[in-house]
């Protein structure tokens, strides 16, 4: 009974929530910029963790430890996660503004309103949804192969079509949560109209969002915020 | 005409030693002129007191300028006696259009006695303008000055200048030979400047002075002074260079100052002038060693060099033309920092200066014209001190100032320095021109002044207009001046594993999807009559006439129930209705092994059913025909394999 209990503690110590999280958060308080940014990115690897608030957190400290482009990047994974955060969103236009971009970057904020609508319930919430939601029309469509129409039968179909709409809504998220291809210019650079980096050039600056079209080598070509194709270096952006 | 009267003064110094007695002496420029060209006679009266010239008609010569009168007094000791005359000399200039040999008519002078002395006519050729070739000519482009040789070594361009300084006392050091001949101390050039350690930017007055004891003909510059590091500012001269005379270690010199110029230190250390580079012809006097050259004279400076020469030469003098460079030397300059400690409003005054601000108007609509003016004012560097920085609010556009200045360059350079400002505001609101601050070095007090304008309060009313260049208002929100959002929240994520999703949620769904396409499951019904199991194959059969018997539907049920019948036994052995009647279905019974007691019951059920529709039976009967029915039929089934 003594080992099943320390076993229990050992357990429940091992997965205390958000363990790098609070050190994260001092070691900011502190100005330690750098000890937060480790402390972050470990605490994203953990299970359970609140990617968006951790993504957010960690853009933070990036732009107090005066890393434009990574806190840009971090931002932009946290509005992955959740669309939903104008805090978020503000701070990428502070530091967009602050280096010398438009505040309103035509890639970021493409599909607004579908964003905000897909967020407005957490996944974690649209999951549960679904799930009470399903099995309750499970269940109800059981009784009534066996049993017949209830009198409130009809309901069955309002709330089936609800669900779908949640269903729908969950896979949007998923999409815009898992959607890849983008990256923030990390190195001022230059970028070329021909692979072979040759041709004409535009200077990228840096925090400027970019797609990324192909990847041969270490070169990759990206369309810019002015929907203009130039390749450039892999080493000069960082990918989200 | 200082010079000219100098130069004749000079001359008639020479005259009056030769003509102690009374005597008149013509002088002439050229016995040949070209058409045009000035004339210049000079007639010295030695000793006669004269009241002045009878101007008589000088035809076919024009008196284009003159009389001018020049008096000398000599006294001096010949053999022990002291003699002393007065020379009146008479200058006229006379020139003449038509060609050919004419006489300057014959010119009487009236004495204080009433009499009156005559001059001799002088014979003149006129020729062909250009026909005469003379150096000197190009040198003397204004008739009434003929030494204008001078150039300017600054202005590039010969100003009306002068050319020869002469000094008598250039007579008395007359040299031997040629050859030993050293001029260093007899022209030179020096630049003075007022002080030679300053602070950056505190003026420096400089000036360029040529002195020279001799005759000569014209300055040209070769090098002109290099004021590196300085910016300079002209100081204006005379209209007419300003001869002095001047004496330096007991010799005189006539000293020209050539150029005047405020020097602003522009950086520090040790700034150099370089020298000013010159060369002259000088005129020096050397002993005479060989009879001149009798030639006629080209112009009139030489024709009055060689009266004088000739006049020297009865002395054994004769003057040579030498050219000769000469350089003024460098000056230094040692210019000092000023204190560190400089406000952050410096710009590099230095002086004493007194400023202020201005706005036109303090209440305004939005899009209006708003004046701004900052005024400095004072004595120093003005023109080098920079507009103070003034910043505004980003919503009010401010064009770049137009400056306007006036000085006073003269002995320093002070006036003021204006700048004018248009700033037109964008949004409404209240605003403040910037409050401005100038700072400079005093000098005499040897520390930073600050001085402040105050700023004047805006109130703008009207609506926001538009940023032409980005389509955006002014007055919106500025992300770059703002602070990024931190929030140390952080709360623990829940989630529900994907598994459990799509078990529990997306399959169940699915489910429930399927189902809700499926018809409602409807149970085999059983029905027991009498104890016994109906087949469902009966019920089915019997299935219409179940729904009329519920119904309560008398004639529909009978017929049903009849065409049930009929229906099945056809089925049952498989014939066409119509080859069935009552006879051989109790034989078709009978083969299929039917009892004879069942077919009895059958032949019974379809009499009751035909009858039924003529009778009045009520719905019990209908219930009693139907459980009958399903029986009989039923058994039947069960017998026919």
């Amino acid at each position: 009974m003594r080992y099943i209990i320390s076993l229990l503690i050992i357990l429940s110590i091992q997965s205390t929530p958000a363990q790098y999280a609070y050190k994260a958060i001092d070691a900011y308080n502190k100005a330690d910029y750098p000890a937060a940014i480790v402390l972050w990115e470990k605490e994203l690897k953990t299970k359970n963790c609140n990617k968006a608030q951790a993504y957010s957190l960690l853009g933070n400290a990036y732009f107090k430890n005066k890393n434009f482009a990574h806190a840009i990047a971090n931002y932009e994974k946290s509005l992955r996660e959740n669309y939903n955060q104008e805090d978020v969103k503000f701070n990428i236009k502070v530091i967009r503004a602050k280096l010398g971009l438009d505040t309103e970057n035509k890639i970021l904020f493409t599909n607004d309103y579908l964003r905000k609508v897909s967020f407005l319930l957490s996944g974690f919430t649209l999951k549960l949804l679904i799930i009470i939601l399903s099995c309750l029309l499970l269940a109800y469509n059981t009784y009534r192969f066996f049993k017949g129409d209830l009198k409130f039968g009809f309901l069955k179909n309002y709330l089936f079509a609800f669900t779908l709409v949640l269903l729908c809504l969950y896979f949007l998220q998923e999409q815009f949560r898992y959607e890849k291809g983008f990256a923030i210019i990390s190195i001022e650079s230059t970028g070329y109209e021909n692979m072979n980096l040759k041709g004409e050039s535009k200077a990228l600056r840096v925090g400027e969002m970019v797609k990324v079209l192909d990847e041969i080598g270490v070169t990759i070509q990206v369309e810019t915020e002015a929907n203009k194709h130039y390749w450039i270096q892999k080493s000069n952006v960082i990918y989200i | 005409m200082l010079d000219k009267k100098l130069f004749l003064g000079y001359f008639l110094l020479l005259s009056s030693i030769l003509f102690s007695q009374k005597g008149m002496e013509i002088q002439i420029s050229a016995k040949k002129i070209e058409a045009g060209e000035p004339l210049m006679v000079v007639y010295a009266l030695s000793n006669y007191n004269e009241r002045g010239m009878m101007g008589k008609g000088f035809e076919p010569f024009e008196l284009v300028g003159g009389p001018q009168v020049s008096r000398s007094m000599n006294t001096s000791y010949i053999n022990g006696t002291m003699t002393s005359s007065q020379t009146n000399s008479y200058t006229i200039y006379l020139a003449c259009k038509k060609l050919g040999k004419f006489q300057v008519p014959k010119q009487s002078f009236q004495l204080s006695d009433g009499t009156a002395i005559e001059a001799q006519a002088i014979e003149i050729e006129v020729v062909k303008p250009g026909s005469l070739p003379r150096q000197a000519q190009q040198r003397q482009p204004d008739p009434f000055d003929p030494f204008a040789a001078f150039n300017d070594p600054f202005a590039g361009q010969p100003p009306a200048g002068r050319a020869q300084q002469q000094n008598p006392s250039a007579l008395n050091g007359a040299f031997k030979d040629e050859k030993e001949i050293n001029l260093s101390k007899d022209i030179f050039a020096r630049i003075h400047v007022d002080k030679s350690k300053v602070y950056i930017g505190e003026p420096v007055k400089a000036s360029i002075k040529i002195y020279t004891s001799l005759n000569s003909k014209g300055f040209d510059a070769e090098k002109v002074p290099n004021f590196n590091g300085f910016w300079n500012q002209d100081l204006p001269l005379p209209d007419k260079l300003e001869m002095k005379r001047e004496v330096i270690n007991g010799k005189e010199f006539v000293s020209v100052e050539i150029k005047k110029i405020l020097l602003y230190p522009t950086k520090t250390g040790t700034l150099e002038i370089t020298p000013l580079k010159m060369k002259t012809i000088a005129l020096v006097p050397v002993m005479r060693q060989k009879q001149t050259t009798n030639r006629q004279p080209g112009s009139l400076m030489e024709a009055i060099m060689m009266s004088m020469g000739m006049s020297m030469n009865t002395m054994g003098v004769e003057f040579k033309e030498i050219p000769y460079s000469f350089s003024s030397g460098s000056e230094k300059i040692t210019v000092l920092p000023l204190p560190a400690e400089a406000p952050a409003s410096f710009t590099g005054g230095v002086g004493k200066f007194s400023f202020n601000a201005y706005a036109d108007k303090k209440e305004l609509k939005t899009d209006e014209a708003l004046k701004y003016r900052i005024e400095l004012s004072g004595s120093g560097n003005l023109p080098l001190i920079e507009a103070p920085k003034n910043i505004w609010d980003e919503t009010i556009e401010v064009y770049d100032p137009i400056l306007k200045e006036n000085y006073n360059v003269q002995p320093t350079i002070s006036g003021t320095k204006i700048w004018n400002f248009v700033a037109v505001p964008h949004a409404p609101g209240s605003y403040t021109t910037p409050s401005l601050e100038f700072s400079y070095f005093d000098l005499e007090q040897k520390k930073y002044v600050t001085l402040t304008a105050p700023s004047t309060s805006l109130t703008i009313t009207g609506k926001p207009t538009k940023d032409k260049e980005k389509g955006k208002k002014y007055g919106e929100f500025n992300y770059a001046k703002q602070k990024i959002r931190e929030s140390s929240l952080y709360s623990m994520d829940s989630d529900l594993p994907n598994s459990a999703f799509y078990g529990l949620g997306v399959l169940p769904l699915l489910m429930a999807l399927g189902l809700g396409f499926l018809p409602k499951y409807e149970r085999k019904e059983e029905r027991f009559i009498s104890g016994k199991k109906i087949s469902e194959r009966v019920i089915q059969q019997m299935k219409q006439a179940e729904v009329y018997l519920k119904e309560n539907k008398k004639e529909p049920f009978y017929q049903e129930l009849t065409r049930t019948y009929w229906n099945y036994l056809s089925h049952k052995f498989k014939l066409e209705t119509s080859n069935l009647s009552r006879t051989n279905i109790a034989e078709k019974l009978r083969e299929k092994g039917v009892s004879f007691e069942l077919i009895t019951k059958m032949i019974n059920l379809i009499d009751r059913s035909e009858m039924g529709l003529y009778t009045a039976y009520g719905s019990q009967a209908m219930q009693e025909l139907y459980d009958d029915s399903l029986n009989i039929l039923n058994d039947i089934d069960k017998q026919i394999v």
